[in-house]
């Protein structure tokens, strides 16, 4: 019992992780909280669940598909919606990205449906067996995505230059302009990221949990609290976060109760959010007041 | 800081009667008498309940008015004062079977006595965060309505109250109860109105500016902040309280997120600066379903257009974007 919670957590986690990751490029070179992230998620589990189930299209070509969309979704998000707003009125920032977030989901009520999708696996076949545990194929797929997707954004951050501008906007937006860094393309390549790896953890998610048009804010909210449980900036925190908030949820779920899992969650984010700001890893801010 | 101000330093216009009311009160006024007139206008009863209802929404707009628009403390998670006055309402009344009107209060009590109890610990938080935690807090206080099913009755079978009954008076039929709502709205908007001209009001505005800055100029910025989301759901938890004995029966999914965005819709469309823009938006976003009959499909894709539309172009609200507009229209002709 304890072993099959403990993995279902990390599956869970790893999923998570990935939302988390998104929240953290955008808030790190955007200075935005994307309230709309949760709707990126959920785009990519629903597409993918659409495109198997409704168009009847291969795996190998609606994985692709449904995170394509989704980068086009976050690409289009900052477009028309972020770019050129006033960076100070963090309010309107906020609305704006819950607007977003409302107009994403009503896209997809509107033009998929109101019903709960169930898509299949990415891969059939029985579950491994490592003793008395069972790892079904999905949550391999889950994890190694995650591996695969962390070792690519690590690659980019770190050795190209496009990587080393974000960074750079990161850590001082007047000083990457004066260095002849655009913004506005970090700003475009980090939800264009964000897009990709939230499609993914959408896709990679909607096998185990179903895809429905309504479970955005959800996905949103528990990516966010990964991401701020970590520290928010941080890669490698939102990578600890989620795996961290993952577990919690499960042993919630497998020996407290199942109705309660998300309340759970939810005051360990508020917990977080008002001792530690700053996150686990992440180190103390100066305090305004 | 003092909360009372003495009468040579207010710009209340209740104890001075030789300044004109500010626009925006005339404003409220005139739809406060413009709400009767159109009770007795409409002849079809769903009409009548439709405008009652939207007064109901208009007192909770008003009080996340004063948040947002005055404080600058944004809350996604109004929902959850409006349940908390809905089923505290409906618990007393059927447990204890008391007056109505003072389970009402009492809901909307509970309703202000838990959100100055958050206030404290999130007056720390700063826009994005508070957005978050609000939006957190909303969804634990729904997750909680649906389960703890002894309290609420959950999503199935929900709660139920008795008439509306008010000193022995069955004021149940919509016609009578809309007076009653009319009532409490009329109070909201004049405790708002309050707020909003005394130094309360610009206290608020300056903390919303800059919170360094006000409280440098002696502004008690974390109490300033208690009292106005005291102030929030103290109006919400009312609203919910008369949304109970609206609907007589009702379960949790009334108290989810949506209706949280709807509030803020509501307080986005009119305006963040005017008590009457609120009571505008709650009127547009209440009616919207019923004018348009195949609504219901496109509400969440018009509202989140809507919204960003809004925000990105007239960040202070839609009625208020609008007049400013007009105003420097007319300007320009004249000269």
């Amino acid at each position: 019992m304890f072993q099959q919670v403990v993995i279902s957590g990390i599956t869970v986690g790893a999923i998570y992780a990935l939302i988390a990751i998104g929240f953290t490029i955008v808030f790190s070179t955007v200075r935005v909280v994307n309230f709309a992230h949760g709707e990126f998620v959920m785009v990519g589990g629903l597409l993918y669940a659409w495109l198997t189930i409704v168009q009847q299209i291969p795996l190998a070509l609606a994985i692709p598909l449904a995170i394509a969309a989704c980068v086009v979704v976050a690409w289009l998000s900052y477009e028309l919606c972020l770019a050129g707003m006033n960076k100070d009125n963090h309010i309107a920032q906020v609305m704006v990205t819950l607007g977003l977030g409302v107009t994403i989901k009503g896209l997809a009520q509107v033009f998929i449906g109101k019903d709960t999708q169930f898509p299949p696996s990415f891969s059939s076949g029985s579950p491994l067996m490592l003793g008395s545990m069972s790892i079904s194929q999905q949550s391999i797929w889950i994890v190694g995505s995650l591996a695969v997707l962390l070792g690519l954004l690590w690659a980019v951050m770190q050795k190209t230059r496009i990587g080393k501008g974000m960074r750079a906007v990161a850590i001082n937006h007047y000083a990457a302009v004066l260095m002849g860094i655009s913004p506005k393309r970090a700003a475009i390549i980090a939800f264009v990221f964000a897009g990709l790896i939230g499609g993914a953890a959408g896709a990679l998610l909607s096998p185990v949990a179903s895809a429905h048009y309504d479970n955005g804010m959800f996905l949103g909210i528990k990516g966010f609290a990964a991401a701020i449980l970590g520290g928010l900036g941080h890669p490698i925190g939102a990578l600890v976060g989620g795996l961290i908030l993952g577990l919690v949820e499960s042993l919630t779920a497998g020996y407290l109760s199942s109705a309660y899992k998300d309340a759970v969650s939810l005051v360990l984010l508020l917990a977080i959010l008002l001792f530690r700001p700053q996150g686990l890893l992440g180190r103390a801010l100066p305090n305004k007041l | 800081m003092k909360l009372t101000v003495s009468p040579a330093a207010s710009e209340s216009t209740a104890k001075r009667p030789g300044v004109p009311l500010s626009a925006d009160r005339k404003l409220s006024l005139v739809l406060m008498v413009l709400f009767p007139i159109c009770t007795f206008a409409v002849t079809n009863s769903f009409y009548k309940s439709v405008l009652v209802l939207s007064m109901i929404n208009a007192i909770a707009a008003v009080g996340l008015c004063l948040m947002l628009g005055f404080a600058g403390e944004i809350s996604i998670g109004q929902a959850a004062f409006y349940g908390l006055g809905a089923y505290v309402t409906a618990y007393l009344a059927n447990q204890f079977h008391i007056e109505p009107a003072l389970a009402i209060a009492a809901g909307a009590a509970v309703a202000m006595t838990i959100g100055w109890g958050i206030s404290r610990p999130l007056s720390r938080l700063h826009e994005h965060y508070l957005a978050m935690a609000t939006l957190a807090f909303g969804i634990i206080m729904y997750i909680f309505f649906a389960n703890a099913r002894a309290f609420t009755g959950g999503l199935d079978p929900g709660a139920s109250v008795e008439r509306f009954m008010f000193l022995g008076f069955d004021l149940s039929s919509m016609e009578r109860y809309f007076w009653v709502v009319w009532v409490a709205l009329g109070l909201s908007v004049l405790v708002a109105g309050n707020i909003a001209s005394t130094q309360v009001g610009r206290s608020l505005l300056a903390v919303k500016m800059s919170a360094s800055a006000a409280a440098s100029v002696g502004v008690d910025v974390v109490r300033m902040k208690a009292f106005v989301f005291a102030i929030g759901a103290l109006l919400t938890g009312l609203s919910g309280g008369l949304y109970a004995y609206f609907a007589r029966s009702f379960n949790a999914g009334t108290f989810g997120i949506g209706y949280s965005i709807e509030l803020l819709m509501m307080v986005v469309l009119g305006s963040l600066t005017r008590v009457s823009g609120a009571i505008v938006g709650a009127f547009i976003i209440t009616i919207l379903p019923v004018v348009f009959e195949q609504f219901e499909d496109y509400k969440t894709l018009v509202f989140g257009i809507t919204m960003v539309l809004i925000m990105k172009f007239m960040p202070s609200g839609l009625v208020e974007g609008v007049l400013s507009l007009g105003e420097r229209l007319l300007r320009g002709k004249r000269n």
